[in-house]
């Protein structure tokens, strides 16, 4: 019970109607362990990763959060979700608030902290992302990869106990990829507990503690990133692994 | 003896009812001696008013005056014109007829000092002769009034005998509005101006001047109507389509029921309805609230339906990252979504109170003193078409300046909606599109 883990995925099962899209997954992520799930489009991995914060509602299974059963009835799902830092692929950030707005907005009405705490660790958020002299800016005034950083920077200001990456870098353009890329890092590097689902195979390979390979709604590999990438196991490992390299 | 007798009392019999007959006689020739000379029949002024039927004072006129002989010889006549009249450049005319025929007559007439003096060369003896005089053009006095004509007449034997009173004629009192009109009557562009069929129908100046005036009040009223119509319409469309989003069934059935009846059916019908069918039930309403109430209700379905779209047009991924960030329901909503929905529903919400402010034209039906009441009124009784265009005027005067604010306000939406334009080029999968715009 007294194990390490802060997010514990036991037999997780999830379909859309007939299309069934988790097919019982098991996954344990520890502290400070950063988790890289790869996969090709449809294997559910996004949708694993919106299961630990309930976005997504798992049919059967159980979820816990150390060593809270989130998927048990009754639990303050909001409550929860205070601790679960998340990152979109379309960053969606609030349009008519200002980053340091985005940053703040949360950390006043969910933790009530005073309006000048909220400001104070906006705007210390804001510069550890690089964004020290964008917080005045609307979201409509930063480009694609500032705004992914500063929703990064809004999910941190919640004091997260782990943060959620759903494709982070997918929707950017290529040079605007390594500006959050190098957040990531070094977040990992921090010791932040991290479950990042995305395409970009040299961070995961350069960061990831562990690789998770995912098809068809099962867990197909899982160890360390150097194991999954020069030694895969699993053809439809290799065959992906070649596809994208 | 008893035929003696019987005679004698035949005699005085006879005598009493001459005495009588002779007293009788007496009495109506004393009458006839006394003669009025000439029993005034008419008296008129000629509307001088493009918009009506009315008289108004100082606006050139044209007074008939008519009277009919009694069989006195009428030598004179003296008229006593009404009090304040201006007659600087008054002519008199003066016709006598005999029945349907007009006879020579030479008399001499002039106006002087507030009267009007009618001299014949030759008595009129005949009875049953209608004199008529004419005075134009005359001012009637600015302040209005109830006029009457007096006068004296003068007979053959120099007797003067007083005229009876004429019927009154009601002026009423000038205002700029009308000078301006009456200067308008007088100017040759104007009459050139009118004698286009198209422009005096549609554009006739007086009409134009006179209408604006008239149909203030209206456009107050109708303006009144819309603005605390949509006011109201507000939380109560806000309210629906909450109800109708939310989770309780029999709340979500009801407000869709009420949204689908009211947008569902025409407004024309629901002013009926709630018109007409309210006192059968004796229940009264003062016309201009009830007309308020109608207006606000109609709008608030359209309102409900605009309020959802708009909410449901926010992005999913909104309320996943305020949910994300451990948000509940009604932080979301009152944080995230409805600040973000109040910018992109104002454009549609301008829009709607744009045909909420033409719609109160449908008031008009049910009496509610609108806009178009008004102009229905004056044109039913002028005939003539251009209170309508003042009317539309009016309308425009309100929803052109709305009508440039909602294509402002869309542009700048469509500014905000896509980032990505402006700064750089993203692939965003969602689509910003502003609330459907909904119409009639």
């Amino acid at each position: 019970m007294a194990n390490n883990a802060v997010v514990r995925i036991e037999n997780l099962k999830k379909s859309y109607g007939k299309l069934k899209v988790l097919n019982g997954v098991d996954l344990e992520i520890d502290k400070g362990e950063v988790v890289v799930i790869l996969g090709p489009s449809g294997s559910g991995k996004s949708t694993l990763l919106r299961c630990v914060n309930l976005l997504e509602e798992p049919d059967s299974g159980k979820i816990f959060f150390r060593d809270q059963e989130i998927t048990a009835k009754g639990v303050n799902v909001s409550k929860l979700r205070e601790h679960i830092g998340m990152v979109f692929q379309h960053f969606n950030l609030f349009p008519h608030l200002s980053a340091l707005g985005n940053v703040m907005l949360a950390q006043e009405k969910v933790l009530k902290r005073s309006k000048e705490e909220a400001r104070q660790i906006a705007l210390k958020q804001l510069e550890l992302v690089g964004l020290a002299d964008r917080v005045d800016h609307k979201p409509s005034q930063l480009s694609g990869g500032q705004q992914q950083r500063v929703a990064i920077a809004r999910a941190l200001a919640m004091d997260p106990y782990v943060m959620l990456f759903d494709e982070a870098t997918s929707a950017l353009d290529p040079e605007l990829v390594r500006g959050v890329l190098d957040v990531m890092r070094k977040l990992a590097e921090e010791g932040m507990t991290m479950i990042v689902v995305t395409h970009e195979m040299k961070f995961a390979r350069e960061v990831a503690d562990r690789v998770v390979f995912m098809d068809g709604g099962y867990i197909i590999e899982e160890g360390k990133p150097e194991e999954v990438f020069e030694h895969p196991k699993h053809e439809r490992t290799k065959e992906f692994l070649g596809n994208i390299s | 003896m008893t035929r003696y007798t019987r005679s004698t009392l035949a005699t005085r019999l006879f005598q009493k009812a001459l005495a009588i007959m002779l007293v009788l006689f007496a009495v109506i020739s004393f009458c006839n001696q006394n003669a009025y000379g000439l029993e005034v029949q008419k008296f008129s002024a000629r509307p001088n008013q493009t918009s009506g039927s009315t008289v108004v004072g100082g606006v050139p006129t044209r007074l008939t005056w008519e009277a009919t002989t009694d069989g006195s010889a009428v030598k004179e006549i003296e008229l006593t014109l009404p009090e304040g009249s201006k007659t600087d450049d008054a002519k008199l005319s003066v016709s006598v007829l005999d029945g349907l025929e007009r006879l020579e007559t030479e008399s001499n007439s002039s106006i002087a000092d507030g009267k009007a003096n009618i001299n014949f060369a030759k008595p009129l003896e005949k009875e049953g002769l209608l004199v008529r005089v004419q005075i134009e053009p005359i001012s009637l006095d600015a302040q209005g009034g109830s006029y009457t004509m007096k006068g004296q007449a003068r007979l053959a034997d120099s007797s003067v005998v007083e005229l009876n009173e004429s019927p009154a004629i009601v002026v009423e009192a000038n205002s700029p509005v009308q000078s301006i009109v009456s200067w308008l009557d007088n100017q040759e562009w104007v009459a050139a101006w009118n004698s286009n069929k198209f422009l005096n129908t549609f554009f006739k100046p007086q009409l134009i001047v006179s209408s604006a005036v008239d149909l203030f009040n209206g456009w107050l009223m109708a303006l009144g109507l819309v603005a605390l119509g949509f006011p109201l319409a507000i939380p109560l469309g806000l309210a629906f389509a909450f109800l109708r989003m939310g989770g309780i069934k029999i709340a979500k059935f009801l407000a869709g029921l009420y949204i689908n009846i009211i947008r569902g059916t025409p407004l024309f019908l629901q002013v009926y309805i709630a018109f007409f069918g309210l006192p059968l039930l004796g229940i009264t309403i003062n016309n201009f609230l009830l007309g308020v109430l109608i207006l606000a209700m109609n709008s608030s379905a359209y309102l409900a339906e605009i309020f959802r779209a708009g909410i449901q047009s926010i992005n999913k991924g909104q309320f996943e990252a305020a949910a994300s960030l451990g948000m509940n329901k009604a932080q979301s909503m009152f944080y995230v979504i409805i600040p973000q929905t109040i910018k992109r529903v104002i454009p549609t919400m301008t829009s709607e109170f744009i045909l909420l402010y033409k719609d109160t034209s449908l008031l008009s039906s049910v009496g509610v003193m609108e806009l178009m009441m008004f102009s229905k009124n004056i044109t039913a009784t002028t005939g003539n078409i251009t209170p309508y265009i003042v009317a539309a005027g009016y309308y425009l005067l309100v929803t052109t300046p709305m009508i440039k604010l909602v294509s402002t306000l869309e542009r700048k939406l469509d500014d905000s909606a896509r980032p990505e334009i402006k700064v750089e080029a993203e692939t965003s999968g969602h689509s910003l599109s502003a609330a459907n715009h909904e119409s009639r």
